[in-house]
């Protein structure tokens, strides 16, 4: 397989297995780490620019100040001292922004669904099976938001038929669920809750998401009764099932202690963060316990622009707009591409030490592994004489001995990649990076790889000078 | 067959200069069998080198089949030891890495010999050399006097027109030395020019043609025991 001389240098190689296993070893190491750096960097800056150009992060957050220092306030001090209450009106205030593209209301939400096999906590829609449209009202437990759904599953939005005080819906007997089960129209799931979303329709706008079957909400529908939802795609998919085309789904009443859900669209994929949840339309609670009930949900107004530069200036606008409306100290405008920035700025930092550090102690392994080929040079002197007196040309010789280095590349890129892929995927997971390339890690090793093979290239050039007749005059 | 006009060698050691070589013509016939001869420094590996092309003259000129070949490339110099010459050296200086076989295929390998015809020829020669027996076995597993056995098949390995023996019985016992020597001598009755570099004056009292050095120059060159200078 391989010619006599490449024989010389692998067996020589095979031979002096401690040093030539250290050299791998060194070289493993190098490639390694400085694979894992490149990779953690690259895959930062990758992530980064894909967070960074999510709608997210196109847009400002309005609240409530009690809402956006939710973690610090207890929610009785909360309820007595809260006065700004943000509603879906106050969307208006993009009228005095005009880089604002979209403007929407966007809070959680959960569905407590009722399943056939669990009667035991089915609490059904009032008036039993014949009143499907009837939802249930009132949060059960009520309490802050945080940006979640409200404790106990019931929507933010369901109290047309019922107040904070009074939840009006009935235990399901067996009888009904299974009267519920057998009616096609009926669709019980095995979930026994999914979180979701209240939005406006501009909401879809912002992300670009765009129905694959049936319709999105529009405005109109935020002033009506009904009880539409629309799923997202893997939410669709799992309420369908292997029985039921997803399509199937549209028309179909979802089953939930809330009451019927009128499955109305269903969405085109998304993100993994959309693609599970449902979206209802938020509707403003008119029912003179407004001021209560908003005062501790959780109302977040967004306004979005198409160019992040825009942020800044449409804050101001923006600022100046509720502390006309509310006065100073009540509502606090977000800006998360800011705090995002900050946390890329830093990830990158701590990335490009990595890199660095990693690339320093690599160089250093070069450097030695550089000079113990080097030493190598002096001992193969005599062999170099021989070589010349057999027939091989200064370019055989450098050739033969850049063999060596290929060597010694290839084998501790191997080993550098099996050290680097786990040494990467710890480091990418500690950083929060969920979308990263082997590719990097690929990339890292063979610009390491060559490198290696390059610092190898010294000695190689060295025994090209050696001069034969005083390599022969050692020999004869 | 090679041909040497006054050649110098001088070699620049800062501020001192040495003359290796002064003024060298000579003249190797093919099928001659020429030892060259001389005490230590006299500079008889120098121009063992010189006429190997693994040194170069700083003078002179050096024709080899009547072509001057004094100022090669690189790898037309290779070539022309890969094809022409064969060397012998007193410390046989097989690669203990490679069996006996192995080190006899070495040579081939740069002229481009496919493996399997390597291996015939390699065999063949290691039967010429009695070494049949031992063709995988490693240098470390062989005595002196079969190494360079094996180190005279390597030399014969690409059919070279001339072999150049540095004190090839240097390193044996009187007897395995004297197989050697009747190697060399079968070898250039075949045809196969031979120049060595000896030491021992019977060796050299053996070859036809004794060249002798003395400080860098040449002081006697005789045929058969008549002086030429």
């Amino acid at each position: 397989m391989f010619n006599e001389p490449v024989k010389i240098i692998l067996r020589r190689f095979r031979d002096r297995s401690l040093e030539s296993g250290l050299l791998i070893i060194a070289v493993a190491l190098g490639i390694g780490a400085f694979s894992a750096g490149l990779s953690l960097i690259m895959n930062t800056i990758k992530f980064s620019n894909e967070i960074m150009s999510s709608p997210e992060y196109k847009e400002l957050v309005v609240s409530t100040r009690s809402n956006a220092n939710e973690m610090d306030v207890p929610v009785k001090e909360k309820l007595v001292n809260e006065t700004a209450v943000l509603t879906s009106e106050d969307l208006e205030a993009a009228n005095l922004a005009p880089d604002v593209e979209w403007a929407y209301v966007q809070n959680h939400s959960m569905l407590m669904l009722i399943s056939a096999d669990s009667s035991s906590n089915n609490f059904g829609p009032p008036g039993g099976m014949g009143a499907p449209q009837g939802g249930m009202g009132g949060p059960q437990g009520g309490g802050p938001d945080n940006g979640q759904a409200p404790p106990d599953g019931m929507d933010n939005n369901q109290d047309e038929q019922g107040g904070p005080g009074g939840p009006d819906f009935h235990r399901m007997s067996e009888e009904e669920i299974a009267e519920a089960k057998a009616d096609a129209d009926i669709i019980l799931s095995d979930l026994e809750r999914v979180s979701g979303f209240e939005v406006t329709p501009q909401f879809f706008n912002s992300w670009n998401i765009e129905a694959a079957e049936g319709s999105l909400f529009s405005t109109s529908d935020l002033r009506g009764t009904d009880n539409i939802i629309v799923l997202g795609s893997e939410f669709a998919k799992l309420l369908a099932g292997d029985d039921m085309k997803v399509s199937d789904l549209l028309g179909k009443k979802l089953l939930a202690r809330g009451g019927y859900q009128t499955i109305v669209g269903i969405l085109n994929p998304v993100s993994e963060e959309y693609d599970s949840k449902f979206f209802k339309p938020y509707r403003e609670d008119n029912g003179g316990m407004r001021g209560l009930r908003r005062g501790f949900m959780d109302t977040r107004l967004r306004f979005a622009v198409e160019d992040p530069e825009q942020l800044d200036s449409t804050e101001t606008q923006l600022q100046n707009w509720f502390t006309s409306q509310f006065g100073d100290a009540q509502i606090v405008i977000s800006n998360p591409r800011a705090e995002a920035e900050q946390l890329v700025a830093r990830n990158t930092g701590i990335g490009i030490l990595i890199l660095f550090l990693s690339a320093a102690g690599f160089f250093i392994a070069l450097v030695n592994v550089s000079n113990i080929l080097m030493s190598r040079v002096l001992r193969m002197k005599k062999n170099v004489g021989i070589l010349m007196a057999l027939g091989a040309s200064r370019k055989d010789i450098r050739n033969l001995f850049l063999s060596e280095s290929l060597l010694l590349a290839v084998s501790g890129g191997i080993a550098g990649v099996i050290l680097a892929v786990p040494l990467s995927n710890y480091m990418e997971t500690a950083a929060g990076i969920t979308s990263g390339s082997w590719l990097f890690i690929a990339a890292g090793a063979i610009i390491a790889g060559v490198l290696t093979f390059v610092f190898g290239l010294i000695p190689a050039r060295q025994f090209m000078k050696i001069d034969p007749a005083i390599a022969m005059r050692s020999v004869s | 067959m090679l041909r040497l006009e006054n050649i110098c060698k001088q070699y620049d050691l800062g501020d001192t200069k040495v003359d290796a070589l002064k003024n060298i013509s000579l003249e190797i016939k093919r099928g001659d069998y020429a030892a060259i001869m001389g005490p230590s420094g006299s500079g008889k590996s120098t121009m063992m080198h010189i006429i190997g092309i693994l040194d170069s003259a700083t003078g002179g000129k050096y024709y080899l089949e009547d072509y001057d070949i004094t100022a090669l490339p690189d790898k037309e110099q290779a070539r022309i030891r890969n094809k022409h010459f064969g060397f012998i050296f007193q410390s046989f200086n097989l690669f203990p890495e490679l069996s006996a076989m192995e080190n006899v295929m070495l040579p081939m390998t740069y002229a481009g010999i496919p493996v399997k015809e390597r291996k015939e020829r390699a065999a063949k020669l290691l039967y010429e050399v009695g070494l049949e027996h031992r063709m995988t076995h490693l240098p470390t597993m062989l005595s002196g006097g079969e190494q360079q056995r094996v180190a005279i098949a390597r030399s014969l390995s690409n059919d070279p027109d001339l072999i150049l023996a540095d004190e090839p019985t240097g390193n044996l016992p009187s007897d395995k030395g004297e197989e050697i020597m009747e190697i060399l001598e079968s070898l250039n009755k075949r045809g196969v020019t031979v120049v060595m570099v000896t030491h021992n004056p019977s060796q050299g009292k053996r070859a036809g043609y004794v060249i002798e050095l003395r400080d860098g120059e040449l002081c006697s060159s005789s045929t058969n025991g008549d002086s030429n200078v």
